[in-house]
């Protein structure tokens, strides 16, 4: 117990201390009294630093805890549930069906007309792959049927995506739509905040209703059961939990790869590899992870925005192969 | 009292039937060997009895109440289940896996009580994993892996415990002491379904023995009854040797029947 709170704890402290360092972090510098008149005393400052710190900072360091929370913990939920070190969000369908969603909206034009509808759209193609899952999978299925109709749905989001930039009337729109599929914390607002935090803090909850029952099935579908849990329960709960979570994620940010599957891992061994005590953990890593790689996109970013999405990607493709490297000696 | 029976029992998967009309009776007190060769429907009417499949025909009654209306977390803390194999997906540690089987305990967001610290204490030392709590599940051994999976499965105090093929790959020593852990359980009152292999063990630790054969109960007895030369030689296509010890029979597989079987 008490190891788990000292984690908690130093975790914490750290995401707070890069969420104030955050907040100096732009193409514009302010001496540390500015920033903090701007945060403390809005009002009695010169507008400049005030639009900055309020309307552009602040709302991209909220985002990014929210939006890196998410991803860690359904990364750590999804592989718990699944049982392996490998699943991420976007095993089951859910980051691309999302992006999917998204994607059209760009295309129908609603996405000009009234802000909430981009959001709206990732959010409906999210539930959306949920319902393929279960249409797919059935209402109680295996972790390899879960697996396999996660493949299919991600694979269908994917070409359905492919084919909605195949058949853009110019490219301009085209590359608006690669571009914000890339994911990035640029120009967001207050209201996307709002926004996501709505759909992402019920999608917590449903993860950690479920914890416990994900410690159980650590021994096991039979001995998890035999403990008295509903494992068709906790399938759904974790599912529609991460749908929630990442669906509204990617409906705000777009698409950021490799954060789900990276930040559970490292932190795993830190918890004793308990599910349960890795759900918190990965959550704040997860906000770790995403306030840092934003910081420094905003410190790279030198003309043109480097995408976040990119860069994460970047940092979590040789990661990956570590990991394999790694799992092939400890597996079989 | 009767605390679990099972009747006309029907299990289909596919189109292969691996239980027709099987059941079972255990009694308070009891220690029931499930025996019979490989695909015999050992561990099929072992899961049907945990409530973990469901029959396609049949019932099951813990201490005269249907099984499967239960509430799950009452018959958690009544019925655990023993899996073979002891798996265990992650290296967790052994205190933290054992205190697991608190779970039926525990409600969504309790934490754990010192009457549940003191059942996992017992169960450690019951099973004889206490020397192992603070290590990884995946550093020990098979035979200390079967140990502490047991311990889990006796920190929920059930009143019946249903466990499959708990002593394979253990010592013999070890094979013992967890026999005699059924054995003690049956002696408080509580009762054991034990699927084994080793004849020897069932009919040394047994009281009751169900003899399983492609999935027909073929007898269903004391150990010296159901274990009768003609039943190995039919049923597993053995021949054994036989004999009295301290007052308690044994018997030891001893060479292939003349008769193979069908």
């Amino acid at each position: 117990m008490t190891r788990g709170w000292k984690l908690t704890a130093l975790l914490s402290l750290v995401l707070a201390t890069l969420a104030v360092l955050s907040l100096f972090a732009g193409r514009v510098a302010f001496p540390p009294g500015e920033i903090a008149r701007a945060v403390f005393a809005p009002g009695d400052i010169a507008e400049a630093v005030d639009i900055i710190v309020w309307d552009l900072r602040m709302p991209r360091t909220l985002l990014a805890i929210l939006v890196g929370a998410s991803l860690g913990l359904a990364g750590a939920a999804l592989q718990g549930l699944l049982r392996n070190p490998l699943a991420e969000p976007g095993v089951i369908g859910v980051s691309t069906s999302a992006a999917f969603g998204a994607v059209v909206v760009f295309y129908s034009g609603l996405a000009g007309a009234f802000p909430i509808a981009l959001p709206l759209g990732g959010m409906t193609g999210a539930l959306g792959a949920v319902a393929l899952l279960i249409l797919l999978a059935g209402r109680n299925p295996g972790v390899l049927t879960l697996i396999l109709a996660g493949v299919a749905v991600n694979s269908l989001g994917g070409a359905l995506t492919a084919l909605a930039l195949n058949l853009s009337p110019n490219p301009y729109a085209a590359a608006e739509v690669v571009f914000w599929l890339m994911g990035s914390l640029a120009d967001r607002s207050f209201e996307h905040v709002r926004l996501a935090i709505v759909f992402m803090v019920p999608g917590w909850l449903l993860i950690f209703s479920a914890r416990r029952a994900l410690d159980a099935l650590s021994l096991g579908d039979d001995a998890a059961a035999s403990l008295g849990f509903d494992l068709r329960a906790t399938r759904w709960l974790t599912v529609g939990g991460v749908a929630l979570a990442v669906g509204a994620s990617v409906s705000v940010c777009g698409t950021i790869a490799f954060v789900g599957l990276v930040v559970p891992h490292v932190l795993r061994p830190l918890v004793g590899f308990e599910p349960s005590r890795l759900l918190p953990a990965s959550a704040l890593g997860g906000a770790i992870l995403l306030v840092v790689t934003d910081i420094a996109v905003r410190l790279l970013s030198v003309g043109i925005e480097l995408k976040i999405g990119v860069l994460t990607a970047l940092i979590g493709a040789p990661f990956f192969f570590a990991l394999l490297v790694k799992l092939r000696r400890v597996m079989r | 009292m009767i605390r679990l029976k099972a009747q006309h029992v029907d299990v289909k998967f596919g189109s292969r039937a691996a239980l027709k009309n099987a059941g079972l009776s255990v009694q308070a007190g009891d220690v029931v060997g499930l025996i019979g060769p490989n695909g015999a429907g050992k561990t099929t009417l072992l899961r049907v009895c945990a409530n973990l499949l469901k029959p396609r025909s049949g019932e099951v009654l813990f201490e005269d109440q249907p099984l499967a209306d239960m509430n799950a977390r009452t018959r958690a803390r009544a019925v655990a289940f023993l899996p073979s194999g002891a798996p265990c997906h992650w290296p967790l540690e052994v205190y933290r896996l054992v205190a697991l089987g608190r779970h039926p305990h525990l409600s969504p967001w309790e934490n754990r009580s010192p009457a549940d610290l003191a059942a996992i204490e017992d169960a450690l030392e019951l099973a004889d994993a206490g020397k192992f709590r603070g290590r990884a599940v995946d550093e020990l051994s098979d035979g200390e892996r079967a140990r502490v999976m047991l311990a889990r499965a006796l920190a929920g105090q059930p009143r019946l415990l249903l466990a499959d093929e708990p002593v394979a790959g253990l010592d013999p020593l070890h094979q013992l002491k967890v026999m005699e852990v059924m054995a003690a359980l049956a002696r408080k009152g509580d009762s054991v379904v034990v699927t084994l292999h080793d004849l020897a063990l069932a009919a040394r630790f047994c009281n009751r023995i169900v003899l399983l054969d492609e999935g027909h109960v073929k007898a269903e007895g004391t150990p010296a009854d159901v274990l009768s030369a003609e039943r190995l030689a039919s049923v597993f296509g053995i021949s054994a040797v036989r004999g009295d010890h301290e007052g308690l029979p044994y018997i030891l597989p001893w060479s292939a029947a003349e008769r193979p079987p069908r």
